[in-house]
């Protein structure tokens, strides 16, 4: 009785410190910090990002991977931190999006968040397609055509929007089994990697001297995608505020969390799959998923298949989660008629609190954009074999996340004063300051990089994605952000809220 | 101490008392549940089934598995509606108690506690023997005296470690059956099924298959000996037998038929790790999916054990802190709350019967004690549920008792022609049940609480308004 009805006390609280940031109550509250912490760390995805990634470019002596790993698992802490606090202060749906209104101004805002939505729409259907790559190669199929690709890649999205389409509780619940299936799933690769690679472990392959040696640009950059890749999205707990309870302790603690974690656990996957890459180093390179070559060749048929159909339900998972977290990114740009047609999207459901609209209109768009990076190049039909297309996408989203984080980052950076006077329960105060700037300059980096290494479809993507936006822009979106929409006080959301019949 | 004579009005006040000196912590919720049925019951797939082939073919054998089934599902609707109605650690003792008195209900609980015995000593033996197969140096009774000392331990701990242990070693179980699966499912043909004797002695072969076909599903009631220790049971633990009893159905029935689809069966008659050997069969060379299966398959096994002891201690400490056995079986660790001489002493008399025994006559002891106990619940059933036929019942309830009523003297019949069957085992039968009676009528009547939760139940009226 205590408990429930502490736990209805600060329900309340909640819904009234987000009718003074201006909006209505929606969606619905059910999330804890393990919750958040478990959708966190299912879109970051170690099993996921890594597996995809994994020997895209090294090779050799060095294992550079892990220190790779490391180092950029240092600077995601600092985003992490940066952007935990920022979240203290604000928890609201559609994370960075609506930091950067507040911090910045509504046109940077508004930019931000497309920036920030085709990150995630690309994050999610980089997860989706590379599902559809794994799953096909796991059957046999090591080549898969555009066809075979196209239809796999359909059915997973369609089973993922029934899945969202069941409520948030559900979603929670396959988040939560996900953690297990990916600490289970890392530590039994690990383990049987390690004992059935060979007759020792060759640490003098983590030697400075050897990895120094190895240590070239074409080298690094895969694996710095692969890192940077995998470590990236966990604004995803920020997305999610407005249903957890007690968003400003929930959201931040579940944000460092997950990334904490998931550095850990994937410093262990590396260092397996480094041990086992030792063993088939010579043997069919290039061809298909590389650690999948390694599972099926050191493990056996038998094993590696249920390994593999661990790493399957992972990768669901985690699909699940990016999808649910970039419809939040467009219910909470759409509250604020950011896209055409924001009517629709902006309905949420009273049966199962769930944006409907918005969940189609995401799946819609992930399959239009892998059409359009699967037939940017190369030849047209559907019987060709793509070649490459995954780190196409995952620079794309990589370019997207982490742009969006720079901007907001700066926008932090100039209004300091805010952030200190708006302060949630986590904060960093004065050394605040400092791990803003490293963050902020990390990003930029990041991106920088990305987008003068691959340069052929992404840029051309991007190209095409901006000329649209701009268009749309100074045509319709310059004058309804000109006329800053006053955020209705607190007494009016009231008398809507009454209104609607929400309690 | 109160006399069982004396009919003393007893208040809240004394059997909340009772509760917190004598009571067991709720830490349970239904996945919890799912573990602890699923994984007691989870070596039954691993070994033990196989020694009922021999006498009735595979076919039989599949159809004595199906007929023990769809027993079990029944007896999986009568064990959570009565666990729900008497959610006490006692288990079967207080269904028995409370609809056929004192003697019957102690005759209930003392089955249970041989039945959880003979089956936790047969799954010791066969860890051993899997043990042996890696490291064939270590002598059985070092074996089976750590993992009993291993397993006394963590349960004297608390029932939370145990429920999450529990989880993730089913889970682990459940893995290596997946293996199982994979790595059979290659050489699947129906001609090897349909090639082979399918029954060897007609009926009676499959009557003399039922101990073994009920191997697959026994101690699945320990669900109800866990019931004092769930939060929120009424949902939990309908939710917990559902779950488990669907689970277990589809993993036994796919195993058989893939078992028997493999290979032809004489490879795996006798031995007692039926699934290593036609693991071995099939994929010759796989030895990754050997070595991981059979590390998976030692979990499975170590869970069902843990479960099987967490049953049989969960019984005694339940009929001696109702006075039936000894009173210092029911004493309370005082921080953690366990019934920690309840958890050593059975596991001595364990590891004794674990090295007296063989595997085969250990497997055919704890079915026989299911069987007895199955009927003495279902006839318990049939009396608590007559008491809510009224004139307004519908026919539904008249049916379904109907069917138990059925149901129940099948049983009966079955123990007795098993004891046709197999005579050599009629004298130990005897023995049992002489040294129960005497325990009870010379010492036992005269020390029960009347204050225990189980007592109390038995003595109370239930008034249902319509």
């Amino acid at each position: 009785m205590r408990f429930i009805n502490s736990r209805n006390k600060q329900l309340q609280e909640d819904r009234q410190k987000l009718r003074q940031l201006g909006y209505i109550q929606e969606l619905e509250r059910s999330m804890g910090v393990f919750s958040n912490f478990a959708i966190s760390f299912s879109v970051i995805s170690v099993l996921t990002g890594l597996i995809f990634l994994y020997g895209s470019g090294s090779g050799g002596k060095g294992e550079f991977e892990l220190y790779i790993w490391f180092l950029v698992g240092v600077f995601q802490m600092f985003i992490a931190f940066s952007l935990a606090e920022i979240s203290s202060c604000y928890p609201i749906a559609g994370g960075v999006y609506e930091w950067t209104n507040i911090l910045g101004n509504n046109k940077i805002g508004w930019l931000n968040g497309c920036i920030s939505l085709i990150g995630w729409l690309a994050c999610t259907a980089g997860i989706n397609f590379g599902l559809s790559e794994f799953f096909l190669q796991m059957n046999g199929v090591v080549t898969p055509t555009k066809l075979e690709l196209l239809v796999l890649f359909s059915t997973i999205i369609l089973i993922q929007t029934v899945i969202s389409l069941l409520g948030i509780k559900t979603t929670t619940k396959v988040n939560n089994l996900s953690v297990g299936i990916h600490i289970i799933g890392v530590i039994a690769i690990f383990i049987l990697l390690i004992v059935f690679s060979g007759p020792s472990i060759s640490m003098e392959r983590l030697a400075f001297s050897n990895v120094m040696e190895n240590v070239n640009i074409p080298n690094t950059i895969p694996v710095l995608l692969m890192a940077a890749w995998t470590l990236t999205a966990f604004d995803a707990s920020a997305s999610v505020s407005e249903e957890c309870i007690n968003p400003t302790r929930t959201v931040p603690y579940g944000m460092i969390l997950s990334v904490l974690i998931s550095i850990i656990f994937g410093g262990i996957l590396i260092f397996g799959l480094g041990q086992g890459n030792v063993v088939v180093a010579n043997a069919n390179y290039g061809t298909g998923i590389q650690s999948l070559n390694i599972i099926s060749t050191i493990m056996g048929p038998t094993v590696s298949k249920f390994v593999s159909m661990i790493i399957v339900m992972a990768m669901f998972t985690c699909g699940l989660a990016a999808q649910t977290v970039t419809v939040r990114i467009i219910y909470a740009i759409s509250r604020n008629n950011g896209l055409p047609f924001s009517k629709i999207w902006k309905n949420v459901q009273k049966l199962n609190a769930m944006p409907i609209y918005s969940i189609a209109l995401c799946s819609i768009f992930e399959i239009l954009l892998i059409l359009a990076v699967l037939f940017s190049e190369g030849e047209n039909s559907l019987r060709a074999i793509p070649m490459k297309t995954l780190p196409k996408i995952t620079s794309l989203s990589t370019v997207g996340i982490y742009l969006s984080y720079g901007i907001v980052l700066l926008c932090a950076l100039r209004n300091r004063k805010k952030i200190e006077t708006d302060h949630g329960v986590f904060s960093m105060r004065k050394i605040g300051y400092g791990i803003n700037v490293v963050a902020f300059i990390w990003s930029i980096a990041v991106v920088c990089t990305m987008l003068m290494y691959y340069n052929t479809g992404v840029t051309m993507v991007y190209v095409a994605l901006l000329v649209a936006f701009g268009l749309y822009y100074w045509f319709y979106m310059k004058n309804q952000l000109e006329f800053r929409y006053e955020k209705l006080s607190e007494t009016e959301l009231l008398e809507i809220e009454n209104m609607r019949g929400i309690d | 101490m109160t006399n069982y004579k004396h009919d003393i009005l007893i208040t809240q006040r004394e059997i909340d008392e009772f509760h917190t000196q004598f009571g067991l912590r709720r830490s349970l919720s239904g996945v919890h549940l799912w573990g602890v049925g699923v994984g007691s019951v989870i070596a039954g797939t691993f070994f033990g089934w196989n020694y009922g082939v021999e006498v009735s073919g595979a076919m039989g054998f599949i159809v004595a598995t199906l007929i023990v089934s769809l027993f079990y599902i029944f007896l999986t609707v009568v064990f959570s509606e009565l666990s729900i109605l008497l959610p006490y650690a006692g288990g079967p003792y207080a269904y028995g108690r409370k609809a056929l008195g004192s003697y019957l209900g102690y005759l209930t609980g003392m089955a249970t506690i041989m039945e959880f015995m003979c089956a936790a000593a047969a799954v010791t033996i066969s860890i051993s023997m899997y043990f042996s197969q890696i490291y064939p140096t270590i002598s059985h009774i070092h074996v089976i005296a750590f993992i009993y000392f291993l397993f006394v331990v963590t349960d004297i701990i608390g029932i939370k470690h145990s429920g999450i242990f529990q989880l993730i070693i089913t889970c682990f179980a459940i893995s290596a059956l997946a293996i199982f699966f994979i790595g059979t499912s290659g050489v699947l043909k129906i001609e090897t099924l349909t090639s082979q004797p399918m029954f060897i002695n007609g009926i009676n072969g499959i009557l003399a298959a039922i101990p073994f076909a009920m191997w697959f599903y026994i101690c699945i009631e320990g669900i109800s000996l866990a019931a004092e220790e769930t939060i929120n049971p009424e949902s939990n633990i309908v939710y917990g037998f559902i779950s488990s009893i669907s689970t277990v159905v589809i993993l036994n029935i796919g195993m058989l038929l893939m078992a028997f689809s493999a290979v032809p069966f004489k490879y795996f008659l006798n031995t007692d790790s039926p699934l290593a050997s036609i693991l071995l069969k099939v994929q010759p060379n796989d030895n990754v999916a050997l070595i991981v299966f059979i590390v998976l398959a030692l979990s499975g096994l170590l869970a069902s054990l843990h479960g099987m002891m967490n049953g049989f201690s969960r019984e005694v400490f339940s009929l001696s802190r109702a006075g039936y056995l000894p009173q210092f079986l029911s004493t309370l660790h005082p921080i953690t709350k366990t019934p920690y001489m309840a958890i050593i002493i059975s596991g001595l008399i364990g590891i004794t019967l674990s090295v007296v025994a063989d595997a085969k006559t250990l497997v055919f002891w704890a079915s026989f004690f299911a069987l007895l106990m199955y009927f003495l619940v279902v006839v318990s059933y049939i009396k608590i549920k007559c008491k809510e036929l009224g004139k307004d019942s519908g026919i539904g309830l008249k049916l379904w008792l109907g069917f138990m009523t059925i149901l129940a003297s099948l049983l009966l019949i079955i123990m007795i022609l098993i004891f046709v069957r197999y005579r050599q085992y009629v004298m130990f039968a005897v023995v049992f049940f002489s040294i129960t009676g005497f325990y009870y009528f010379l010492i036992g009547s005269k020390y029960i609480r009347s204050d225990a939760p189980e007592e109390i139940e038995a003595r109370t009226e239930r008034i249902s308004i319509y």
